[in-house]
């Protein structure tokens, strides 16, 4: 810590001091697990260092254009030769061991605790979440990531068509996800926070709006979670009405053939497609749309109606033929699955 | 050397008018007819004021893109719009400004400072730059139907293949790639000019700094382009025919592209950077009239760089999961580059210190360009650190980087370049208070648009994002980069209203107005299409400086080459390392030629994004007919003939082999082919070690040994007539050398067959899998080229039969049979590598 406030101090003056002390919930310096934070301290250690250098360049350069002609001392010759490569030579070889350091330092494939493992799948424009060893079966859901403090947490990261980038700056850098390819990071977090991370690769339309969600939560808590997102939800109360013509809305629309509600998976309409997200918990998320809208009955209602307005591009198309009265109902239905 | 003080004290009188056969055969033709003009004076400055258009096409896109980001929920665009205009500024800028405008600069520049009245190609430049003009226009006009490519400048499949099924990235394959062979065309250009056509007394070790930095940055684009053109071919065909090379469902990779793509786009960024770095190194020293310090440690740091370039492509891959091993042998390498120029950064800072600078306009940009560089080269070395990396990578970090390093390290050494050599090219001075308002202008917008996007990076903002939430803490910066964007486009256009005011209405110059030392301000001003009077000896860096007296000399007419007295226009070539006169190149007059194969060719490229196949092809003849009508106009002189150049000097005006300017360029050509072919051959190699079993399993089809044995025979004895036409031309055996290509071109012709052949019966399906694909393509790219070579044989052949015995045409001959062997040398490696590889691997 002491490096990033020295740092602070003696880079950029006002701009980021402030921004040292504000954060963010996706900002690389305002790091909530031990990868980002050692990152974040090597940058601000370099950070610094180039202030120096370029301080001190630029203080050459300017003695040499302010005081001109005047006999400057050293010989030409020994100053490119201490200057322009036995300092930056050394310079750069401290640094490439440092590099190598640090990334050891934040890789935590050989942690000696056994890691929570976690696929995310990559698609045009939302995030698969995938917990495929959990004690009660595998977990499925979309665009939130939540895990336990402290425990490592294997991501597994591939996509279904382009090239994505995963990138929680909170937590640490960024992996890639590539057809046909299996890339793996390890993150911790290291105390219980909502943190922000977006794809990171230019993956088409709608690059700029696919975000997820890390939540990272204590130990019991997300234990809890975990349990309530494996339960399959309660059927709607059959004296709630609008429940349940929300329900039927869902299935006779053709939701199903793109998501999944588990419960619903028999008659003609089964809620078993694989092509949008997994939609069992959809009211217990922070977002919608992979963090286009917030959660709650009027968005959802409005992304239904106008996904292609709201998110152009988007695989899913606008369903603005539905009557307001259906629309609220179907929306407070995906609302009410918790 | 002569004091600084002596030399300024000196004016050159007014230079006597040139005799009137030299001023003729040189002189620019009227009207329509200019259209003709193949000279460099003319062809550079239509080059660099196409650059400079294209810089201002590029600058719009980006204006739109700061004002539709200066707050969150920007209207300006669409979402589809802005992918389109974010990757068009990208292309616009590296292919379209920055590479092209810096081959513009040194085709205008170059001839001047090493002393030639042109470059030996002047139609293959002419030719170029047609090509420059036309595609670039053709890939930008796509923006105004909303066609523009929209998969980003680099383009990564299978966003760019798969998943963009319309014609948006055909402009970027087809359009960009036709550009880049003009590219190609250019560094055998300006590379054969620096080797064979300097002035005489120029040796090597006393070549213009700026040339030595156009030769590094001419081969790395040699080097660099091919594999890309390469990549862009396979990529258009997976698109059009979908052979599945970057597809990973069918056992391409698209992780292959990112490597080839960025084995050229690395070396690019210093391809963009070193003649700029040359500028510096040739303006610097003028404004403290003192030479530069550290010539040899430039050359030196100039040809580290170009080196040290080509080794550290995977930096831009450092979140692609690659092993931590490879991570740190790039990162090291990435660090290493910045040795070099930290060495030049210190040559610099050194001869400022040796002088007593003078802070004209051109000077400002410099010192600029100082600031701004070494700000961007420092967080340079930040990101090539992995693990700062993989915070930075593909965030507003590596925005706020790049344009440090590109309008820093580019722009501003150009703006300098612009404002220094006006009057050299107009005849008239610049205008000091509006320069000083363009730069300053311009220097605080850019700093203002572009420190903002470190921190923005920083705080987590993603590149390419056409939006971003309002809660982010993102949006004051965001502001402030668009309102700096406002302020450093102002700049702009002041530093523009300078450029063309003074052009037409400045004050006339007098001659070598800034006092500068270097060859090109020995010429009066403007300069003239003749370039020098007489074509001088040298004998150090700064040829003005050592003897002030040198303009009156030339203009005397005291050196070599004073007149044209045969009505043609020449120049000198001299040896390639002591620069002794050898031989007068007689260089083509103005003709229409270079333009109509450019325009067909254009037409071959244009229409083959609207998959107008058969028109393409038709054009493509076109063009190769005028080309071909071209090379059978090209001067042909008797091997006896020679001339008197003047101080008792007489030289031939014919030579062959490794003396000659055709062997040289041939020679390129074959050399920047081979790192096309090398890629190619790296494709199959990659998709080898991405596959788990080689053949990959399901595919029982084999190549039949013996089919294969037969071809390679046939393929490798048709280079044995090809190996004899060299001796069979020493000895002027004209029907035996069209004995030996008939003999080539049937071997050859059969062998291809039999190649095609082997294909054929293999029963191997180009569509099946990245494997299937390649063995193709190994076979297909030296089959094209022997194609080629068919045609150069069948040429050859004629314009032997045809020809006068007394000429020759070994040049031809020659080149025909290097072309040949070459050829066959890579299809005998494709049969080895597809034929034996599956067994050793």
């Amino acid at each position: 810590m002491r490096t990033r406030a020295l740092g602070a101090v003696l880079v950029k003056g006002g701009l980021v001091g402030g921004l040292a002390g504000c954060g963010g919930t996706q900002s690389a310096l305002d790091p909530r697990g031990p990868a980002a934070a050692t990152i974040a301290d090597f940058s601000w250690i370099l950070f610094a260092g180039a202030a120096v250098i370029f301080i001190g360049t630029m203080a050459l350069a300017a003695y040499g254009v302010l005081l001109p002609d005047r006999t400057k001392g050293v010989p030409p010759i020994r100053f490119i030769l201490w200057g322009g490569l036995v300092f930056p030579g050394v310079t750069l070889l401290v640094l490439t061991v440092a590099t190598a350091m640090v990334g050891n330092a934040v890789d935590f494939r050989t942690h000696p605790e056994e890691p929570l493992r976690v696929t995310v799948v990559g698609n045009m424009f939302w995030w698969e979440v995938v917990y495929p060893d959990l004690p009660g079966g595998p977990l499925v859901t979309a665009n939130e990531l939540r895990i336990p403090v402290g425990r490592p947490v294997e991501v597994t990261v591939t996509t279904r068509d382009v090239i994505h980038s995963f990138w929680v700056p909170a937590l640490h850098g960024k992996m890639d996800l590539i057809p046909g390819r299996m890339n793996r990071i390890t993150l911790i977090a290291s105390e219980p926070a909502i943190l922000r991370g977006q794809c990171a690769e230019f993956c088409g339309e709608q690059h700029a709006w696919m975000a997820l969600f890390v939540v990272a939560l204590d130990p019991a808590e997300f234990d809890g979670w975990i349990a309530r997102q494996q339960a399959v939800p309660e059927p709607p109360d059959p004296a709630d009405e609008q429940l349940v013509r929300g329900r039927t809305a869902f299935l006779e629309a053709g939701c199903g053939t793109c998501h999944v509600i588990r419960g619903l998976a028999e008659g003609p309409y089964a809620a078993v497609g694989q092509l949008g997200p997994d939609l069992t918990h959809v009211g217990s998320r922070l977002s919608i749309g992979a963090g286009v809208l917030p959660n709650g009955v009027g968005p959802l209602a409005a992304w239904i109606a106008g996904v292609q307005d709201i998110k152009s591009g988007a695989r899913m198309p606008s369903y603005s033929t539905l009557d307001g009265e259906t629309l609220t109902a179907l929306a407070r239905y995906l609302e009410s699955l918790k | 050397m002569t004091s600084v003080e002596e030399a300024r004290a000196y004016e050159p009188p007014p230079p006597p008018p040139s005799p009137p056969k030299l001023a003729s055969v040189w002189a620019q033709p009227k009207g329509w007819r200019q259209l003709t003009e193949v000279n460099n004076t003319f062809i550079g400055v239509l080059y660099v004021g196409t650059g400079l258009m294209f810089l201002v096409l590029g600058g719009i896109l980006a204006l739109m893109i700061r004002w539709h980001l200066a707050q969150p929920g920007g209207t300006l665009l669409t979402a589809e719009q802005y992918n389109q205009v974010f990757t068009l500024h990208g292309t616009t800028m590296m292919f379209l400004f920055a590479v092209p405008i810096m081959e513009a600069s040194s085709v205008w520049l170059m001839p001047l400072q090493l002393g030639a009245r042109d470059l030996p190609f002047p139609r293959v430049s002419a030719y170029g730059f047609w090509c420059y003009l036309f595609g670039g226009l053709m890939a930008y006009s796509s923006i105004f139907f909303w066609v523009a490519p929209d998969s980003g400048w680099f383009l990564y499949p299978p966003l760019s293949t798969e998943y963009s099924p319309g014609i948006n990235n055909d402009f970027w394959l087809l359009g960009i790639g036709f550009i880049e062979i003009s590219a190609i065309a250019q560094v055998v250009e300006v590379v054969v000019g620096i080797m064979k056509t300097r002035a005489v007394g120029m040796s090597l070790d006393r070549l213009p700094i700026y040339s030595w930095y156009v030769l590094v940055t001419a081969l790395m684009i040699g080097f660099a382009f091919p594999p890309l053109i390469l990549g862009d071919i396979l990529m258009e065909i997976e698109r059009a025919v979908d052979w599945p090379f970057f597809d990973a469902a069918r056992g391409g990779d698209p992780i292959l592209w990112q490597h080839l793509f960025w084995f050229f786009g690395h070396p690019e960024v210093y391809i963009i950077f070193l003649p700029a770095a040359g500028l510096v190194s040739t303006i610097l020293p003028t404004f403290v009239q003192r030479p530069l310090v550290g010539y040899t440690w430039v050359v030196l740091a100039a040809v580290a760089t170009g080196f040290l370039s080509f080794g550290l492509w995977v930096h831009h891959m450092f979140t692609t999961g690659l092993p931590h091993l490879s991570l740190s042998f790039f990162s090291a390498a990435s660090m290493a580059v910045a040795i070099p120029s930290g060495i030049q950064v210190f040559c610099w800072i050194a001869t400022i210190w040796t002088g007593r600078p003078i802070l004209k306009v051109p000077f400002l940009y410099v010192l600029g360009f100082l600031f701004i560089f070494v700000a961007g080269g420092l967080t340079g070395v930040m990101v090539a650190a992995v693990p700062f990396d993989w915070q930075a990578h593909d965030s507003y970090f590596v925005v706020a980087h790049l344009h440090y390093v590109l309008i820093g390290g580019m722009v501003f050494p150009l703006f300098a370049a612009l404002v220094y050599y006006l009057p050299l090219a107009s005849g008239r001075m610049p205008n000091e208070t509006l320069g000083r308002w363009g730069f300053w202008l311009t220097f605080i917008g850019f700093n203002v648009t572009f420190f903002p996007m470190h921190i923005l990076g920083l705080k987590g903002m993603p590149r390419r994002v056409y939006d971003y939430p309002a809660e982010m803490g993102w949006n004051e910066l965001n502001l402030i980069a668009s309102l700096g964007a406002a302020m450093l486009a102002v700049g702009i256009v002041v530093f523009f209203t300078d450029l063309c005011w003074s052009w037409f209405r400045g004050p006339k110059a007098k001659r070598n107005p800034w006092n500068a030392g270097t060859l090109e301000w020995a010429t009066a001003l403007p300069s003239p299409d003749t370039g020098f009077r007489s074509i001088p000896e040298i004998t150090g860096h700064y040829p003005i400086w050592d003897d002030p007296t040198l303009p009156e000399k030339i203009d005397r007419g005291r050196f070599y080459m004073p007149d044209s007295p045969h009505g043609d226009r020449e120049t000198l070539r001299t040896g390639t390392v002591d620069a002794r006169p050898e031989q007068i190149l007689v260089l083509p007059k103005p003709t229409w030629l270079p333009l109509l194969a450019a325009v067909a060719t254009t037409v071959c490229f244009g229409v083959a994004i609207f998959k107008l196949y058969w028109t393409s092809l038709a054009a493509g003849l076109v063009g190769l007919a005028f080309i071909l009508i071209w090379m059978w106009r090209s001067e042909v002189r008797s091997p006896d003939e020679a001339r008197d150049i003047g101080l008792g000097v007489r030289v031939p005006t014919y030579s062959v082999g490794p003396r000659s300017h055709a062997w040289w360029a041939m020679v390129l050509l074959v050399v920047m082919d081979s790192t096309a072919y090398g890629g190619l051959v790296f494709a199959y190699l990659f998709i080898w070690t991405v596959s788990e079993s080689w053949p990959p399993a399901g595919i029982e089809a084999t190549l039949d040994g013996g089919l294969a044995l037969v071809t390679a025979a046939l393929i490798l004895a048709s280079s044995l007539p090809a190996a004899f036409l060299g001796n069979a031309d020493r000895h002027r055996r004209r029907h035996l050398i069209a004995l030996l290509l008939a003999a080539m071109l049937a071997l050859g012709i059969a062998g291809g067959w039999m190649s095609l052949a082997l294909l054929w019966d293999s029963g191997l399906d180009p569509k099946r899998h990245a494997y299937t694909a390649l063995v193709w393509m190994m076979v297909l790219f030296p089959l094209v080229h022997l194609g080629i070579g068919a045609v150069m044989a069948a040429f050859t052949l004629v314009k032997a039969w045809v020809d006068p015995p007394r000429y020759r045409w070994s040049h031809a001959a020659r080149n025909t049979g290097l072309w040949w062997q070459w050829s066959v040398a890579q299809m005998l490696f494709s049969l080895a590598v597809i034929v034996f590889y599956p067994d050793l691997a």
